[in-house]
């Protein structure tokens, strides 16, 4: 068990250096200088060479490598260039807005997924399962954006049940944030709970095939005991994976829900950070994010070894 | 067989008709659209669907429905032109990833590093360094699936080059890439296949969210992406501008996920798991 977290932490360790260069790579080695397209097209040389000075720009790649990887390890991610802010001031005062946007959609997400594939599984040939398979192609096929500005079109502007954008007041109450929050999370969740449904679906077929669950038929105990105590507890694993695949891929959809509701999170600052070229915000954006996405699957593989005593050997 | 299996079930069909239905409007847009997808006519602006404009104008006055024929065509091409590169980029890194034991490791963390990055965060700063264009659009969504087809591709090299006919032919002096190119890539085209109907949606639903952000395809060439983007604005008064567009994306990944669904249960009904 130690050499499995051992060499599985090695390889996260491994794979961050990865990310924290693929983001040095994207932002300072691809054609467009950051300082020229910061200036426009009236600045002149000098201008140029002052602000690449300023941001370092003018010194060896090698050096500027290695100033990146020195200021992530101090998790230094410098200042952003339009808010007057750091990095992670930024990030840190939306977090908390994208981090319960995301927790609301999951949590929904997983509501209307689980369910639903469980039964798509269980009575496999029943209008319900034909039904929750469907809604499982269809919730995967339509753009979250769309949905959202369809949302808001029926239940905001014509029936008046929630606000058409924003976060309320800043010093609103919960119940007041969560309102604001219930279409958004509606229409990050969509897709991804369709996500869940069909890998639910698969597992429980698959678990559902098993002799112990016709052996515990054969013993007289009822469908629902069989399906979820039975069934259910053995299929968790590959959930539990789309779950937290789930989390991740909600980060990234955010971005774009976030700009549909016009809600201020951190989607919303990294969308306005590429339109105004706030280099320094994108790049701590991408090296945050991914990292949260390489912990959150650290932490999955960590919850096989509770869930699944088999793999520790 | 392959087809017999995709043909005896009534949505699949369904699924294969919208398609062509959806490529043959795109490549005859010319000669079926009504108006000219970029004139515009102050007069007509923002009218609702009738007999004139059967999905209504924009706010230029310009005719939806024509537009939608020819933004089809670019959404369709991008989504072609994605999976188009992100399967041959996929194969180079799979292939030597699975085949040569001394670059799987470099090669598979890279892939974990790519897979790190939420999809639509990478094509955003992929775009942010590129420039918004359609040609941009491509190599970006091209480079973010990448990962996805080099894991498919190396997990089958790697089962296909300890099988003993490979074996057989290493034995009798066949050089990696005579063995790649005889025994492996043509033992990869179906889950090829299967990957790419699967990319080219994706790249569809992403195109139209990264137009949406505005750092996708300019609005001067129409996809349905920037329709829907420029439609918004105008939802209150003008829901078709929006509303036509948006059903044209579900019609057409719905498609394309049933076959692609459809194609990995007649090719391979191993591969039913892995994604």
């Amino acid at each position: 068990m130690t050499r499995f977290l051992t060499r599985r932490i090695g390889s996260t360790l491994l794979v961050l250096l990865l990310v924290a260069t693929l983001v040095f790579v994207i932002t300072r080695v691809i054609p467009g200088d950051p300082a020229a397209v910061l200036l426009g097209s009236a600045a002149t040389p000098e201008d140029a060479l002052r602000l690449r000075a300023q941001f370092g720009l003018d010194a060896p790649l090698w050096s500027q490598y290695l100033g990146w990887i020195g200021q992530l390890v101090r998790l230094d991610f410098g200042d952003s260039i339009f808010l007057g802010q750091s990095v992670l001031e930024a990030l840190g005062s939306r977090a908390e807005l994208t981090a319960t946007l995301t927790l609301f959609a999951t949590g929904l997400a997983v509501l209307i997924g689980v369910p639903l594939g469980i039964l798509a599984a269980a009575q496999r040939k029943g209008i319900v399962a034909q039904l929750a398979s469907a809604l499982g192609i269809f919730g995967a096929s339509v753009p979250s954006f769309w949905v959202g500005l369809v949302l808001i079109q029926y239940f905001s502007t014509k029936l008046g049940w929630f606000p058409v954008s924003g976060y309320g007041p800043p010093d609103a109450d919960w119940p007041t944030r969560l309102h604001h929050l219930v279409l958004p999370a509606v229409a990050l969740a969509l897709p991804n709970s369709a996500l869940i449904l069909r890998f639910t679906r698969t597992s429980m077929l698959e678990v559902l095939g098993e002799d112990y669950i016709r052996t515990a038929r054969a013993k007289g105990l009822g469908p629902f005991t069989v399906v979820v105590k039975h069934g259910f507890k053995n299929a968790l694993i590959p959930v539990l994976t789309v779950i937290g695949l789930t989390l991740a891929i909600m980060i990234g959809g955010a971005i774009v829900t976030e700009t549909v509701f016009g809600l201020p999170g951190v989607g919303n600052l990294i969308v306005s950070a590429v339109l105004r070229r706030d280099y320094p915000v994108i790049q701590g954006a991408l090296v945050i994010v991914s990292a949260l996405y390489v912990l959150i699957n650290l932490a999955i593989d960590l919850l096989y070894l509770w869930v699944d005593p088999r793999v520790k050997a | 067989m392959i087809w017999r299996s995709l043909l005896s079930r009534p949505l699949i069909v369904a699924g294969l008709l919208i398609l062509l239905l959806m490529a043959l409007a795109s490549l005859f847009a010319g000669s079926l659209a009504p108006f000219d997808p970029g004139k515009m006519a102050l007069m007509q602006r923002i009218q609702a669907p009738g007999i004139a404009h059967y999905f209504g104008t924009d706010e230029f006055g310009r005719d939806v429905y024509s537009r939608l024929l020819f933004a089809g065509r670019l959404s369709l091409s991008v989504g072609v032109l994605v999976a188009i590169v992100s399967i041959f980029l996929g194969t180079v890194l799979g292939v030597c990833a699975g085949y040569f034991r001394k670059l799987d490791t470099p090669l598979s963390r890279l892939i974990d590093a790519l897979m790190a990055f939420p999809d639509i965060l990478l094509a955003i700063a992929l775009m942010a360094a590129f420039g918004p264009s359609l040609s941009n659009v491509v190599i970006a969504l091209g480079v973010v699936y990448t990962p996805r087809v080099a894991r498919v591709v190396r997990a089958v090299t790697m089962v296909q080059r300890e099988l003993p006919f490979v074996e057989a032919s290493r034995s009798m002096g066949a050089g990696p890439l005579w063995i790649i190119r005889v025994h492996i890539l043509p033992n990869l085209l179906p889950p090829l296949l299967v990957q790419g109907t699967f990319i080219f949606a994706y790249a569809i639903l992403a195109e139209s969210a990264l137009s949406f952000l505005g750092v996708g395809v300019p609005p001067q060439n129409p996809t349905w992406g920037n329709m829907i983007a420029t439609g918004q604005s105008y939802f209150q008064r003008a829901d078709w501008m929006m509303l036509f567009p948006g059903a044209a994306i579900a019609l057409t990944v719905l498609s394309l996920q049933l076959v692609g669904d459809a194609l990995r249960d007649a090719l391979d009904p191993k591969l039913r798991r892995s994604v």
